[in-house]
């Protein structure tokens, strides 16, 4: 086999799945260095191609909303068709579709607030809001925040590194919240809201006008990274006090 | 063949997130991949008694889903009305990407449809060559040529724009 054939056929592999490579091919791989590398550059592609596919994540609410519009498309099928049919029974379908359209909307609106809490919260990143309590002891500053925001004094593990210098009361979509400063990061503060912005505790981060967000939800509360940096650095950041999933 | 209401919200759960994913690399945008979802799952429950093979299920919602995209390509290319707010949208959406995400997407759009569809089935891993084949109503020996080429064409795409995809960690809880 020469190297221009094997440059060709070369994608048209699948290393890693059940089929092997052809021999020809394999024996080639094993004497050449140089198609060795290419093939191995290949490999070594196709596999960040693959990561960052499935980097992307499905909306938490969709398999839900998928459920919700199948149990409406049921029950308008379920409509009787039958002329003979009378009485109340041909509107039995009408509560239940109705039942469906609750959920649906529940699901859409759940998402809609969550979207715009987050476009809230990333407002904060140009205008912070002023510290209503300023102090370093930890202990202190977390008491002060179960007063704004009860539950806030016990925070996640994930964030037992993490040193404070004050806090402020905030409101996002109606809620109350508190925005807590960070010691030895003044681009980073924490925002404890009492709101689900996810079904699940997964850390999602995303870039925000001049800043960048991570998030995730943990019993019925939401935490809130906000780091005036780009991803790179909220990540760096988050790294060194341990908060990673 | 009979498909009961369990069964087809089992495949719901199980499927949902391969879909999207596909429906997200092939449409460019969250909102379109889950409009197109949603509209595969309504539409291969109506046509549920169709399907030959329960085993199957996957490769047969992948086609549909196929279907639903083609069929929106060519509702878009008849002409949509777009407005500045959804345009700005798009515009901050895109600005908020991951730059490998960014670069991927751009890359993936470059290619032309009839290697973009196969080559972002072959990422996900999901489906053999003969599902896909299946899948995408090819002949085997078609796929697999379209494959090579397509993915050929990625990678010197994304060389081209000399900044090679990072590995990047994903989180996992």
């Amino acid at each position: 086999m020469t190297c221009e054939f094997f440059l060709t056929q070369m994608y048209a592999q699948r290393p890693g799945s059940d089929t092997p490579l052809p021999q020809e091919f394999a024996d080639h791989l094993r004497t050449c260095a140089s198609c060795s590398r290419e093939f191995a550059r290949m490999v070594e592609q196709d596999a960040s191609i693959r990561q960052t596919m499935h980097s992307v994540s499905v909306p938490s609410t969709l398999e839900a909303s998928i459920l919700a519009g199948l149990a409406l498309e049921r029950t308008s099928s379920a409509v009787p068709t039958n002329s003979r049919t009378r009485g109340w029974r041909r509107w039995l379908w009408v509560p239940a579709a109705v039942a469906a359209l609750v959920m649906v909307s529940v699901f859409a609106y759940a998402r809609w607030q969550s979207q715009s809490a987050l476009q809230q919260v990333a407002g904060m990143l140009h205008v912070a809001p002023t510290l209503s309590m300023e102090g370093e002891d930890r202990e202190q500053i977390l008491r002060w925040s179960e007063q704004v925001e009860p539950g806030a004094s016990s925070l996640p593990s994930r964030l037992d590194r993490v040193q404070f210098l004050g806090a402020a009361a905030v409101q996002v979509n109606h809620h109350s919240a508190v925005l807590l400063r960070m010691k030895h990061e003044p681009r980073a503060s924490l925002l404890v809201l009492d709101h689900p912005l996810l079904g699940t505790d997964h850390i999602k981060s995303r870039s925000a006008g001049d800043g960048s967000l991570a998030y995730w939800s943990e019993q019925k509360k939401s935490y809130v990274l906000l780091f005036q940096g780009n991803q790179a650095e909220l990540q760096s950041y988050m790294q060194r006090m341990g908060i990673t999933a | 063949m009979r498909v009961d209401d369990k069964t087809f919200d089992g495949w719901v759960r199980e499927h949902h997130r391969l879909l999207f994913g596909l429906a997200y690399w092939w449409a460019g945008s969250q909102s379109d991949a889950e409009e197109l979802t949603q509209e595969t799952f309504f539409q291969a429950y109506r046509s549920r008694h169709t399907l030959k093979d329960l085993g199957a299920a996957k490769g047969w919602l992948v086609g549909i889903l196929r279907h639903c995209f083609l069929h929106s390509i060519r509702k878009r290319s008849h002409g949509r009305e777009v407005f500045l707010e959804e345009a700005h949208q798009v515009m901050s959406a895109e600005a908020s990407l991951d730059p490998n995400v960014l670069a991927l997407h751009r890359a993936i759009d470059q290619l032309d449809e009839r290697y973009q569809v196969p080559v972002v089935l072959f990422y996900f891993q999901e489906l053999s060559y003969k599902e896909i084949a299946e899948a995408l109503e090819l002949p085997l020996g078609t796929v697999m040529s379209r494959l090579s080429r397509g993915r050929q064409l990625l990678h010197a795409t994304l060389e081209a724009k000399r900044k090679p995809l990072l590995v990047k960690e994903v989180k996992k809880a």
